[in-house]
C-alpha cells in the first residue's frame, strides 16, 4: 500500500500507481499517473536545474532595472481560511488533511488473553483548543492463535482461485481507486478532488491500521504453515486486520457517500452504486485470501475499521452530517469456521452499519451510533468534500 | 553428441522385477491392485506410527445378479454390512424387487470391496466397478430409504425438461432465473457437499428444490443485485473450508456454459415451459491415485433426475418430455455398447429399461468425445497367413503422473469355453526388463515389484461378464510420482508385445488407453498417458494436424475407433464436434467405428449421429456461453459444447411433437448438412451429417 503520511509525502502514496504501469491492457489509466500530472508542471522543472537557475539569474540581470518602492495596497493573508486551498498544491493540502485528521485520533493498546487495541477520538470545537477527553472509535481484540490456525483451511480452498485472479492481485495490489473507478466515472481530469479525499482518507486508514496491526501482532498465515507459499510477497506487518480490507471499504464507503451526497437522481433511488462498491471491496479483500496473506477473519476486522472511520471522515467533512459511529471487534468470539461476508457489516442501501454482526447475544462486531454533535468537522475538509460532491453532480445545461 | 556409445552403456539396475502368479481368487485383479494401490499411497506413514489406520471408502458400482438390494445385504455378515451403505434413493420397492441383473450405486470400504471381488459368486456380484474415494464424513450413513411418491409439478402443455449433468453448474446464474429471486431450476442435487445428517436428508450431497433455492435467491439479494458467491457458500456448492473444490468458484466453469447452451435464456425473456434439472457431479479428490470413476455418481445423478422428472405433469395430465444432457467422455470400455456405463444409460433411456416410464419420452446427448488426436487408440490385426509375428505398441508412461495410468486390451467375442487363447501380452518396463506371458487365461497374471518387493505395475487378465463376455488384459501402473514416499511405477517409454496365438485373421484387439488428464484450473492429477509408435503420421506434408487415419496406414494407432467410451450405447444421442465457418470436422472430435456387441453382425453406431458447432472458425475457437456469474460470458470448445446445443434444439422441437430420438436427429442432420460446403466429412467422424444450429436458437444472454 502507499505510504503513510509524513516521511515521503504524498507523492510517495501516488508512485503507488505506477504498479498500474504492469497493467499494460489498461493504459488508459496511465491517465492516473496523470497524477504525476502535477508533473504537468513539469515545465518549472527546466529552471529547477544549475543551468536553469544560472538562466533566471542571468535574465533577472539584464531586465530588473533599479529598486522600485513597494506598492502600500498589498495586504495580509487571510488567516485559516479555507479558501486559501485551492492555491495550495495537492501535495501541500494532502499534509494540511492529514493533520487535520491525525490529530483527531488518539491511541491506546492492552493485552489480556490477546491484544486489544483502542483508537479513541478527540473531539475539538472549531476554533478552540481541543478537549483532552477521548471518546471511543475504535476498540478491536484480536482472535486467539486457534481461531488463526482453524481459519488456515480457508487458505488452501481459496489458493485453488489464484490461476483465476492472479491479473486482478497484482493490479490491486497499490490501491483499490482504479478499481472504483471502473464503476463511477473517477478520472483525475474530471474528479481531482474526490480523488484527493480518497487519498486523504487512505492516507488516514494505513496511518491507523498500520498502528494498530503493530499492537495485534497477528502472525501472517506464511508463519503457519510452508504450503500456502503465497503468490505475492508477504508484509512485513501483521495479519489483522487486512489493511487491503480497510482500505477498499474506506474507499467505497466514501465514494458512496459522496454520490449520496450530491443529489444525483441516478445516486438516489436505490443501493445499487453502493452495493457494487461494496462487492468491489469486498473481492478485493478476500482476494488477498486467495494470494495467500490474509485470513478470511483479517478481512471482517478490516472491513470494519474501513467502514467506522469512513463515517469518521464524513463527519468532519460534512456539517450535515447525521452520525457518529464507533465499533469493537471482539475477535475472540469469531466462529473460526466462518468466512467473511460483509452483508453482516454494512447495508449499502441505507449506507448503515448493523449493530451487532453475529450470533445474537455473542455477536463478533458491536457498534454504536449516535447522532452527531456537528462541531467537530474540519475547514479544511469541508472544503475539500464540498468541492467533491460538486464533481457527482449533473452540470446544469446552459 | 553422444559422450557414452550407446550399445555399450550400462543400464543402472533399477531394483525391479517381474513376478508371475498363476492363480489368485479375485474376479477382477485390475480392481484388486486397485484397492492394494490406494492403501500404499495413503497410508504408509500411518502405519509407521502404529497408528490404526482408518478405512478408504468408495464409491462403487455393483453389477448384481438374479438377486433384489435387499437379499444381497441380507448377505452380508454383520461386520461388513456395517461398512457399506445403500444410498436412500432406493425405495422400499426398488429395494424388494428382484431382478435379473442391475447396477447398483454403494458406498463401501475397501474391505467389502475386496470380499465381493474375492467371492463374487456367494454374493451374487457379477463384477465391481470401482468409483472413486470419498471421506466417509460426506457419506450419511443415518440416511433412511426414501418414500416413493413424490409431489407433482404442474407445468404448461408443451413444456420440455432439460436435465443437465455436470461438474460445477452455477445454478444460480440469471440465464436459469425467470425472474430476479425466482429460479427455473426445479432441482438441483449437489453431490459433492457434505450431506446433513438427519435420517430424511440424503446419502451423499444435497438435494434443492426450487421453493429452497427461491429462498436462498431471496437471503442473498439485496439491492437488485444477488451476492452470487454468498449464494453459492449458503447453497453447499462452494466451501473453501473443507477442501473440496467446486469450479463454480472460477469465472469459467463446465457445467455452467454446458447448462447455459442447453437451457439459458435470458432471465426477462425466460420461457414457462423449459424447466431444469441438474445434478452437480464430484471433481476429483486430489487424495484418489487411482484418478476416480464417475460411473457411480453418474448413476446416482440418474436416478435422482430421472425420479424428479417423473414428477412433472402437463395441464393436459401428459407427461413433459425431458432431454439430458451429460457432457463427460473417457477413452476406456468395451466400445461395443455393453460396458456399465452403457448398461445403466439403458436402464434409464432404453426403450424397455427397468426405470423407464412408457408415458414419458426420456432422451440423452452425449458428446462423441474429444481423442481423436490423442493417440490413446490401438487396433492390432494379424491377418497374415502362416509364421504371424507378434506387434508391439510403445506405450509412454508420463513423468509427474500423479495417478494410476491404465491400458486395455480388448479380445474379440467367442462363444467357445474355455476361451481361445487368442494372444498373449508381454510388457517391458522403459529399463528393458520383459514380463512374462500373460494369456488368455482366469488368474493369468504379472506383477511387477520395486526394490522393496511392493507391486507397482500389474498386467493380468479378466473376463469381462456378460452382456460384455469378453477377455480383457490390462496393464495397470502405479502413479509416476508422488509428493510422499510411495512405490511409484517407472514412467517412460513401455512396450506392450502382443503375440498372436488362436486369433483368426478377420479379429483384431482393440486397445485403449484410459483417460488419465488433469483439467485446467484443478489441482495437479493426472498425466495422459499415450502410444507413440514411430510410424504414427501426426501431421500432413503442410505440418498441420492429420485429422483423418492416412489411406493404407500401416501403424497400430488409430484415430478411427477413438469415440468416447461412455457414447457406444444404442440409445443416447451421440454429437461430434465442427468448426461452423468452414464446416470442417473439429481436429478433437472423435471418431467411430465401434465394436458390434456379443454374437450381433452390425454395431450399435458407426460414429456419433450428427455433428455440431463445437469451434466459431479456426481462429475462434469454441463458442460463447455463460460463465460462472450473472452477466458474463466465456469461450469454451469440444465435443462437449457441441452436446447441449444439439440438446436444446432437440427439447425445442420435441415441445413441437419431434421424437427427438436418434433416427429423428440423424434426419435432421441430414436435411441440414447442406447448409455447409461440400465435401460432407466421413460419417464416422460426423454422423449421418452436419447440424446448422443457428446462434438464434441458442441465444443466452442479454
Amino acid at each position: 500500500m502507499a505510504s503513510s503520511g509524513n516521511g515521503g509525502g504524498p507523492e510517495s502514496g501516488f508512485s503507488g500507481f505506477s504498479g498500474f504501469s504492469g497493467f499494460s491492457g489498461f493504459s488508459g489509466f496511465s491517465g492516473f499517473s496523470g497524477f504525476s500530472g502535477f508533473s504537468g508542471f513539469s515545465g518549472f522543472a527546466a529552471t529547477e536545474s544549475p543551468l536553469g537557475a544560472e538562466s533566471l539569474l542571468t535574465t533577472r540581470d539584464g531586465i530588473v532595472g533599479a529598486p522600485l518602492n513597494l506598492d502600500p495596497n498589498i495586504v495580509q493573508g487571510c488567516c485559516e481560511d479555507p479558501a486559501n486551498l485551492k492555491r495550495l498544491s495537492p501535495e501541500v493540502r494532502a499534509n494540511i488533511f492529514m493533520f487535520e485528521l491525525g490529530t483527531r485520533v488518539t491511541y491506546s493498546a492492552s493485552c489480556d488473553e490477546t491484544a486489544t487495541a483502542y483508537l479513541w477520538r478527540v473531539d475539538s470545537k472549531s476554533g478552540q483548543p481541543p478537549k483532552v477527553q477521548a471518546r471511543p472509535l475504535i476498540e478491536m481484540t484480536a482472535p486467539t492463535i486457534q481461531q488463526f490456525k482453524d481459519q488456515m483451511s480457508y487458505l488452501s480452498g481459496y489458493a485453488d482461485l489464484r490461476q483465476d485472479r492472479g491479473a486482478e492481485i497484482l493490479a490491486q495490489l497499490p490501491t483499490p481507486v482504479p478499481f472504483l473507478a471502473s464503476i463511477s466515472f473517477l478520472d483525475p481530469a474530471r474528479t481531482p478532488f474526490t480523488i484527493e479525499l480518497l487519498y486523504a482518507a487512505l492516507r488516514f486508514c494505513a496511518y491507523n491500521h498500520m498502528r494498530i496491526k503493530y499492537t495485534l501482532a497477528a502472525k501472517r498465515p506464511i508463519e503457519f504453515s510452508p504450503q500456502v507459499q503465497p503468490m505475492i510477497q508477504t508484509p512485513t506487518h501483521g495479519s489483522l486486520p487486512s489493511g487491503h480490507a480497510t482500505e477498499s471499504f474506506i474507499a467505497a464507503r466514501l465514494l458512496w457517500k459522496l454520490l449520496r451526497a450530491s443529489g444525483t437522481p441516478q445516486y438516489q433511488q436505490d443501493g445499487v452504486w453502493g452495493e457494487m462498491m461494496m462487492r468491489l471491496a469486498s473481492r478485493i479483500a478476500i482476494n488477498r485470501t486467495v494470494a495467500g496473506v490474509h485470513f478470511p477473519m483479517d478481512s471482517v476486522a478490516g472491513s470494519l475499521l474501513g467502514l467506522t472511520l469512513a463515517e469518521f471522515i464524513h463527519e468532519h467533512c460534512d456539517p450535515t452530517a447525521q452520525d457518529s459511529t464507533s465499533a469493537t471487534f471482539h475477535g475472540t468470539r469469531f466462529d473460526a469456521a466462518d468466512d467473511f461476508d460483509w452483508h453482516q457489516l454494512y447495508e449499502a442501501q441505507d449506507d448503515l452499519q448493523p449493530k451487532k454482526s453475529g450470533p445474537n447475544g455473542n455477536p463478533w462486531a458491536t457498534t454504536t451510533r449516535k447522532p452527531s454533535k456537528n462541531e467537530v468537522q474540519s475547514a479544511p475538509l469541508e472544503w475539500l468534500w464540498g468541492k467533491a460532491v460538486a464533481e457527482w453532480q449533473d452540470l446544469p445545461c446552459a | 553428441m553422444r559422450i557414452k556409445d550407446k550399445e555399450r552403456s550400462e543400464k543402472r539396475p533399477s531394483g525391479q522385477r517381474w513376478q508371475g502368479v498363476a492363480e489368485r481368487g479375485a474376479t477382477s485383479s485390475a480392481l484388486d491392485f486397485r484397492l492394494a494401490q490406494q492403501e500404499a499411497f495413503t497410508q504408509p506413514r500411518d502405519r509407521e506410527k502404529g497408528q490404526e489406520v482408518p478405512a478408504i471408502w468408495y464409491s462403487a458400482l455393483l453389477d448384481l445378479r438374479e438377486t433384489s438390494i435387499a437379499a444381497f445385504v441380507k448377505k452380508l455378515d454383520g461386520g461388513l454390512k456395517a461398512q457399506l451403505h445403500i444410498p436412500s434413493d432406493y425405495t422400499a420397492e426398488d429395494r424388494k424387487t428382484v431382478f435379473k441383473d442391475k447396477l447398483v450405486v454403494v458406498f463401501a470400504t475397501a474391505e467389502v470391496l475386496r470380499a465381493l471381488n474375492w467371492s463374487e459368486k456367494e454374493y451374487s456380484v457379477a463384477s465391481v466397478i470401482l468409483g472413486a474415494v470419498i471421506d466417509p464424513d460426506f457419506i450419511n450413513l443415518e440416511a433412511k430409504q426414501q418414500k416413493a411418491a413424490l409431489p407433482t409439478i404442474k407445468v404448461p402443455n408443451g413444456t420440455v425438461i432439460t436435465a443437465v449433468i455436470d461438474d460445477g453448474i452455477a445454478f444460480g446464474n440469471d440465464v436459469f432465473r425467470d425472474g430476479l429471486t425466482s429460479t427455473r431450476v426445479a432441482y438441483a442435487t449437489v453431490l459433492p457437499t457434505m450431506p446433513g445428517t438427519a435420517p430424511g436428508l440424503a446419502s451423499v450431497g444435497v438435494e434443492l428444490d426450487k421453493a429452497q433455492i427461491d429462498a436462498l435467491l431471496v437471503a442473498n439479494t439485496s439491492s437488485k443485485l444477488l451476492d452470487e458467491d454468498r449464494f453459492y457458500q449458503q447453497a453447499g456448492v462452494i466451501d473453501y473450508a473443507d477442501g473440496t473444490f467446486s469450479p463454480t468458484s472460477l469465472r469459467r466453469s463446465h457445467g455452467t456454459h454446458i447448462t447455459a447452451l442447453a437451457a439459458g435464456y435470458p432471465m426477462d425473456a425466460a420461457p414457462d415451459d423449459r424447466p431444469i434439472l441438474c445434478a452437480i457431479l464430484p471433481t476429483r479428490v486430489t487424495e484418489d491415485v487411482s484418478g476416480g470413476s464417475i460411473l457411480p455418481s453418474l448413476v446416482l445423478a440418474l436416478h435422482r433426475l430421472t425420479r424428479q422428472a417423473a414428477r412433472f405433469r402437463c395441464k393436459d395430465g401428459t407427461r413433459p418430455p425431458a432431454v439430458f444432457n451429460f457432457s463427460y467422455g473417457n477413452f476406456g470400455g468395451p466400445h461395443d455398447g455393453t460396458s456399465a456405463i452403457a448398461r445403466a444409460i439403458e436402464d434409464y433411456f432404453g426403450p424397455s429399461g427397468p426405470h423407464c416410464d412408457p408415458d414419458q419420452e426420456l432422451r440423452l446427448v452425449l458428446p462423441a468425445g474429444n481423442g481423436n488426436l490423442s493417440r490413446t487408440h490401438a487396433k492390432l490385426a494379424f491377418n497374415g497367413g502362416g509364421n504371424r509375428p507378434a506387434k508391439t505398441l510403445d506405450f509412454v508412461a508420463m513423468p509427474d503422473d500423479r495417478t494410476a495410468s491404465e491400458v486395455q486390451l480388448w479380445m474379440p467375442y467367442s462363444g467357445a469355453t474355455p476361451l481361445p487363447n487368442f494372444v498373449t501380452v508381454r510388457a517391458t518396463t522403459p529399463d528393458g526388463l520383459q514380463s512374462g506371458p500373460v494369456s488368455i487365461a482366469a488368474g493369468s497374471y504379472q506383477s511387477l515389484l520395486n526394490d522393496q518387493g511392493i507391486e507397482v505395475a500389474r498386467l493380468s487378465f479378466a473376463f469381462a461378464p456378460l452382456p460384455t463376455a469378453r477377455g480383457l488384459i490390462t496393464l495397470t501402473l502405479n502413479p509416476t510420482e508422488s509428493l510422499t514416499p510411495a512405490p511409484l511405477a517407472p514412467a517412460g517409454r513401455w512396450k506392450i508385445e502382443v503375440t498372436p496365438d488362436q486369433i483368426a485373421p478377420d479379429e483384431d484387439v482393440q486397445v485403449w488407453v484410459e483417460r488419465d488428464d488433469t483439467l485446467p484450473g484443478f489441482r495437479r492429477g493426472g498425466r495422459q498417458p499415450y502410444f507413440n509408435n514411430a510410424n504414427y503420421e501426426r501431421f500432413d506434408k503442410y505440418g498441420a494436424p492429420l485429422a483423418v487415419d492416412p489411406p493404407g496406414t500401416d501403424s497400430l494407432i488409430r484415430r478411427a475407433g477413438t469415440l468416447s467410451g461412455f457414447a457406444c450405447g444404442p440409445s443416447p444421442l451421440v454429437i461430434g464436434a465442427l468448426v461452423q465457418s468452414n464446416g470442417k470436422m473439429s481436429d478433437y472430435s472423435a471418431a467411430g467405428p465401434i465394436t458390434p456387441p456379443r454374437g450381433e453382425p452390425v454395431a450399435y453406431r458407426d460414429g456419433p449421429d450428427a455433428s455440431a458447432r463445437g469451434d466459431d472458425s479456426p481462429v475462434l475457437l469454441g463458442v460463447l456461453s455463460a460463465g460462472s456469474r450473472s452477466g458474463s460470458m466465456v469461450r469454451l470448445n469440444g465435443t462437449s459444447v457441441a452436446a447441449p446445443r444439439v440438446a436444446r434444439f432437440t427439447a425445442n422441437k420435441m415441445a413441437t411433437g419431434a421424437d427427438g430420438d436418434r433416427a429423428w436427429v440423424q434426419a435432421q442432420a441430414g436435411l441440414q448438412d447442406a447448409d455447409f460446403p461440400p465435401p460432407t466429412p466421413e460419417a464416422i467422424r460426423t454422423g449421418a451429417g452436419r447440424l446448422d444450429i443457428s446462434a438464434k436458437e441458442v441465444s443466452i444472454g442479454a
